[in-house]
């Protein structure tokens, strides 16, 4: 049946603006809910509802689909009416400093606790400091201290006189002590000692020897009599402070009361001022409040801070009471800002920390709520997905230290004590990225459960169609644009076809429907207009194409110029334009390129010549050989196939993939078997089966496109048209100047569905169809093909029976 | 003592004789470095003689001979001859650290060895110098205790000045204190006080006794005195005694005590509370009669 064109109705699906019930967007009541993204909201409504473990959500789909805004926006609203969290603070543990503990407090009482201890120990600071400075104190302190002294004198005063009194003295040594032998006030020497006589010696000696185990025994109270000192000085301290510190807690207690942890928190409190006040307070003779002890200090407690800061309330989390649920978005998921960080500060070389150094990440932030995170970020930070993972497991926020998983020296630092979660993870990423996870990642499919799958595309329909315009007022009152009329919504959805490539599909990729509009806005704004018009829209479109479109016409300049051997005229054997689409930077764009076909007698092969200098793909070999298959298959049953074909891309430098080139390539390959000539005035493209049945390929706009300004350029003769496949025809939303062409006359589109329909286009000249007795009808194509391959059987034959070499040929299945 | 001219620098001691005993566990270097620095301040020379303790010699000499340590209650046995050797090294050091600080401050030094009792020598010694420096080897900081006999036998007997040194740790920046009991200090003390404030860029602080025409009288001469001088008086301050020495659990540092007595060394009570409240060298300085008031 000969193939008619396509109506030129058929080239665009407009959006009829008297179908849309309003004038301008500011009638219209924004969006409510996710456009076209039923699937994905229905899995978001189930993994942020159950509770149940590892349900947490992994939404993928294209960029610029409005997932994180679709989320954010849904999960705001449900965090709302949900229950507010506790606050968390991290306070000193005074058995194990290196272990601070957490506390959960009512919402909003976190910093109540702070400024109410803040303000308890300044009370308490001030009035031990008054005590521990009164004369009374000091007083009591010097007269414990002189009884001390003064005990130690009397003891050595009382062997003193002992010893004179049988004439001994107690000398001063280096060290210590010695009892000597005196006479007239003067130390016996050895001379003289050695001159006395036997008994007087002896005396001396027994005198000695008694007296100095008196002088031991005063010598070995010394340690005992210092640590009795010392007690008695503890117990004053802990008497007086004990009375400073009931007196200003009991006002603390009284606030607090209902909450048993905070109970515990100030008992300890109490317990440790009253053991260590001087020591907090730096008041001891040893102290000095310089680096050294701060060093020592916070070292040895394991952080615990010199001073009364050891008291001080660290707040990790606040909420205000009534505030609802959290909502987070972490956009920069390092491992501390996930799980919080221990902050050091530098001191004479050494890193110190307390537990006031504990810092909160994101988790942290979202207890009780919902946690937002882009995949890849997450991926790419060191230890941030392990991290993620582990704390989504254990259910708990552990605070750790990085430098732990990079050294191998254990060192000192903080072990906050974990605090337990119900914190929803939200997952953003690309559809690649979720299967990959899937599939590789054991533990991926435990913890993310529910997938939300972002589609790019939607029906379109007049319901679809109208929400698609609420969708537009929604962006237009989200970013404070002017108000868009209806015709321009109308241009905006035929557009969003456009990008769909489909006229019965709507693009889901709002980001590009957003930025058309912030641009459109711009240029009404630049005319003074304080409404959007569609032909704001179309020189917003065109202002983008024409940024984008350098390349394009570089290309264009090359085929007009000759640079490219591109025919649009006339009619050549074995020739013929492929379309091809680029794609770079976002912007496509069709181009033709003249495909050739040479075929001579061999053994079966067609030659591809982009595979055999690896610039062809494997899809495109893979079409290669389809058509290959389809020769083999419709021409010289029972015979060999005793061809030789090279195929090529014309001046192609670049790879070339993918198969939607096959049919146009099996059509040049037909006209060089059946030595007719195909019109140059046509483009072809579409991909063919084994059976030849022309195939669907993508981006067919862009490629019509592309061949119609080349021929526009040229000037359009009525002849110029393209090939496609007609499945391809509900696809078409083509630019008006080319369907302003069409309308004239100027230019056509043809819908193929077997290469028999398209080589009658392409020649003018029957197919030809395998009549009963096996041959085709003369002067059809497929007569001329099937002569020439029966031409190139004998040949073969021939050639191999005087060659003598029995010429293996290959042999068709 | 008048001071002498040396140029125009007023020259109040011509040398400073530091007595150590070698027999001390006490580091010397805050002793040297006290005694250096009021040295080169007063534009003098410094002598140390150092003391072999001629009776713990003897005693180590004797076969029973032992020391009983006050630090975990250990003893050892006594030999002279290591006792000696131990006392020649603690004076090479001694000597290193005399040449090194006096050489930096340039100050002449001489320095010798001798055998004997401590307050003997350091009595001898003062005989032939301006300004005698002890040392307090008491085993409880601040307290002067047992020494305070033989100190106030060398005042007595040498009639010189004294630098007394009890535990005052390493010379620190701080006012110059000057403690008036009883009498209006002379103008030498004045000076002396005056000159070392300016020395050390430091304030001057005064503490006199509760007497209202007392207190007048030292305000008067002070301010005399610094009229004359020619630099830029230090910062003053006037205190209560009574009060500060009430409080002996408020310390008070400074840099150098300055006292000046007429017949006997003040009492030891007096000299325990001074010592612990202001932690710092003690410099006693004889009143001259014969000096007019107003110099």
């Amino acid at each position: 049946m000969k193939v008619r064109p396509l109506k030129p109705v058929q080239f665009y699906r407009p959006c009829d603006p008297s179908a849309l019930p309003f004038k301008t967007t500011d009638e219209v009541m924004s969006l409510d809910g996710a456009l076209g993204q039923d699937r994905a909201m229905e899995a978001i409504r189930f993994g942020s509802a159950t509770l149940a473990e590892g349900f947490n959500l992994f939404l993928y789909g294209p960029p610029g689909t409005g997932k994180f805004d679709i989320v954010h926006r849904f999960l705001s609203e449900k965090a709302a009416g949900e229950a507010t969290p506790d606050d968390w603070v991290y306070v000193n543990n005074f058995d194990d400093t290196h272990k601070p503990t957490a506390m959960p407090l009512p919402p909003g009482r976190g910093l109540e606790l702070k400024q109410a201890i803040h303000q308890t120990i300044d009370d308490i600071r001030a009035a031990v400091i008054t005590v521990f400075e009164s004369d009374d104190y000091r007083n009591r302190h010097q007269v414990l201290e002189e009884s001390y002294r003064q005990d130690q004198q009397h003891a050595f005063d009382s062997l003193s006189e002992a010893a004179a009194a049988k004439n001994v003295a107690l000398i001063m040594t280096p060290r210590g002590f010695a009892l000597a032998p005196t006479r007239d006030g003067q130390v016996v020497g050895p001379d003289v000692f050695a001159k006395l006589e036997d008994a007087e010696r002896e005396r001396w000696q027994a005198d000695i020897k008694e007296l100095e185990k008196e002088l031991e025994a005063i010598i070995a109270t010394i340690p005992r009599r210092t640590k009795e000192l010392r007690n008695k000085l503890q117990e004053m301290n802990r008497e007086i402070t004990a009375y400073v510190v009931d007196s200003h807690m009991s006002d603390l207690l009284t606030g607090f009361g209902g909450l048993p942890q905070v109970a515990v928190f100030v008992d300890a409190m109490r317990a440790d001022l009253i053991d260590n006040i001087r020591t907090v307070l730096g008041m001891d003779g040893d102290a000095k409040a310089d680096g050294s002890q701060l060093l020592s200090s916070m070292s040895s407690n394991g952080g615990a801070a010199l001073g009364f800061g050891r008291y001080e309330v660290n707040v990790v989390v606040t909420n205000s009471p009534e505030s609802g649920a959290p909502v987070i978005y972490e956009d920069h998921p390092t491992l501390g800002n996930l799980i919080g960080r221990i902050e050091h500060v530098e001191h004479m070389g050494a890193l110190l920390t307390d537990f006031r150094m504990i810092k909160p990440g994101a988790f942290h932030l979202a207890l009780g709520g919902y946690l937002l995170l882009d995949a890849r970020q997450v991926l790419i930070q060191p230890f941030a997905w392990e991290a993620l993972k582990r704390t989504i497991r254990g259910r708990c926020i552990k605070t750790e230290s990085p430098g732990k998983y990079l050294t191998v020296i254990g060192t000192v630092s903080l072990e906050p004590a974990p605090i337990p979660h119900e914190v929803k993870i939200v997952l953003l990423g690309d559809p690649m990225m979720y299967y990959l996870l899937s599939a590789y990642d054991p533990e991926f499919s435990e913890l993310f459960k529910v997938g939300a799958d972002f589609g790019d595309r939607m029906e379109r329909t007049p319901e679809t169609e109208k929400r698609f315009s609420e969708c537009i007022a929604m962006l237009v009152k989200k970013h404070n644009m002017r108000a868009f009329e209806k015709t321009a919504v109308a241009r905006i959805i035929e557009y969003s076809a456009r990008e769909a490539g489909d006229s019965e599909r709507l693009s889901l990729e709002l980001a590009k429907i957003k930025d058309l509009m912030h641009e459109a806005d711009w240029i009404a704004g630049a005319e003074n207009s304080n409404r959007v018009k569609r032909g704001h829209v179309e020189q917003a479109l065109d202002a983008a194409r024409y940024r984008k479109d350098r390349i394009r016409e570089r290309s264009q300049e090359a085929i007009q110029r000759g640079d490219i051997l591109i025919d649009t005229t006339s009619e050549k054997v074995g020739q013929i334009n492929a379309l091809s689409v680029l794609q770079i930077g976002g912007y496509s764009f069709g181009r033709p390129t003249r495909i050739t076909a040479r075929t001579w007698m061999g053994k079966g092969r067609v030659i591809d010549i982009e595979r055999e200098v690896e610039l062809g793909g494997s899809l495109h070999s893979k079409g290669v050989m389809i058509l290959t298959s389809y020769l083999s298959s419709h021409f010289v049953p029972g015979t060999p196939l005793a061809l030789a074909a090279s195929l090529v891309f014309e001046q192609s430098y670049g790879g070339v993939d993918g198969d939607s080139a096959s049919s146009t390539e099996l059509y040049a390959l037909l006209s060089a078997l059946s030595d007719i000539p195909i019109k140059q005035s046509l483009a072809v493209t579409g991909s063919v089966n084994q059976h030849g049945l022309v195939q669907a390929i993508g981006g067919v706009n862009e490629k019509i496109e592309g061949f119609f300004d080349i021929c526009q350029e040229r000037g359009l003769n009525g002849e110029q048209g393209v090939l496609i496949p007609v499945s391809n025809v509900k696809h078409l939303m083509l630019r008006q100047d080319v369907v302003g062409a069409a309308r004239k006359g100027r230019f056509r589109i043809y819908p193929v569905e077997t290469i028999s329909q398209g080589i009658e286009l392409l020649t003018g000249v029957p197919a030809g169809i395998r009549r009963p007795n096996g041959t085709f009808k003369d002067g059809t194509v497929f007569a001329a093909v099937e002569s020439r391959l029966l031409g190139f059987a004998d040949a073969f034959r021939s050639f191999s029976k005087g060659s003598g070499s029995g010429g293996e040929m290959e042999t068709r299945q | 003592m008048t001071p002498a001219k040396t140029g125009n620098t007023i020259r109040h001691f011509r040398r400073f004789v530091l007595t150590l005993s070698l027999s001390a566990d006490e580091d010397p270097i805050q002793t040297i470095e006290h005694t250096a620095q009021l040295a080169r301040e007063l534009n003098s020379d410094v002598a140390c003689l150092c003391v072999r303790d001629s009776d713990l010699l003897d005693y180590a000499a004797l076969p029973f001979a032992r020391e009983f340590s006050v630090h975990g209650a250990l003893t050892r046995p006594l030999n002279a001859d290591d006792m000696r050797n131990e006392m020649n090294h603690r004076a090479s050091s001694i000597h290193q650290i005399l040449e090194k600080l006096t050489s930096d401050q340039q100050r002449q030094s001489t320095f010798h060895i001798v055998d004997g009792r401590l307050v003997e020598k350091a009595m001898e010694a003062a005989e032939e110098n301006d300004l005698l420096v002890v040392t307090v080897a008491s085993r409880t900081p601040g307290h002067v205790g047992p020494a305070y006999e033989n100190i106030r036998r060398v005042v007595e007997q040498t009639r010189r000045d004294l630098l007394m040194l009890a535990g005052a740790g390493a010379p620190r920046t701080g006012p110059v204190v000057l403690l008036v009991d009883e009498d209006v200090p002379s103008g030498r003390t004045l000076r002396i006080a005056l000159h070392v404030a300016q020395s050390r860029q430091s304030g001057l602080d005064i503490f006199i006794a509760d007497d209202v025409a007392l207190s007048r009288a030292v305000r008067q001469r002070c301010d005399e005195i610094f009229t004359l001088d020619d630099n830029p008086a230090p910062h003053l301050s006037i205190n209560s005694l009574n009060r500060c020495l009430s409080r002996p659990w408020r310390p008070h540092p400074c840099s150098l005590m300055v006292l000046e007595f007429d017949k006997g060394l003040p009492s030891l009570g007096f000299l325990d509370q001074s010592l612990r409240i202001f932690q710092a060298p003690l410099l006693l300085l004889r009143r001259h009669i014969n000096e007019s008031p107003s110099v």
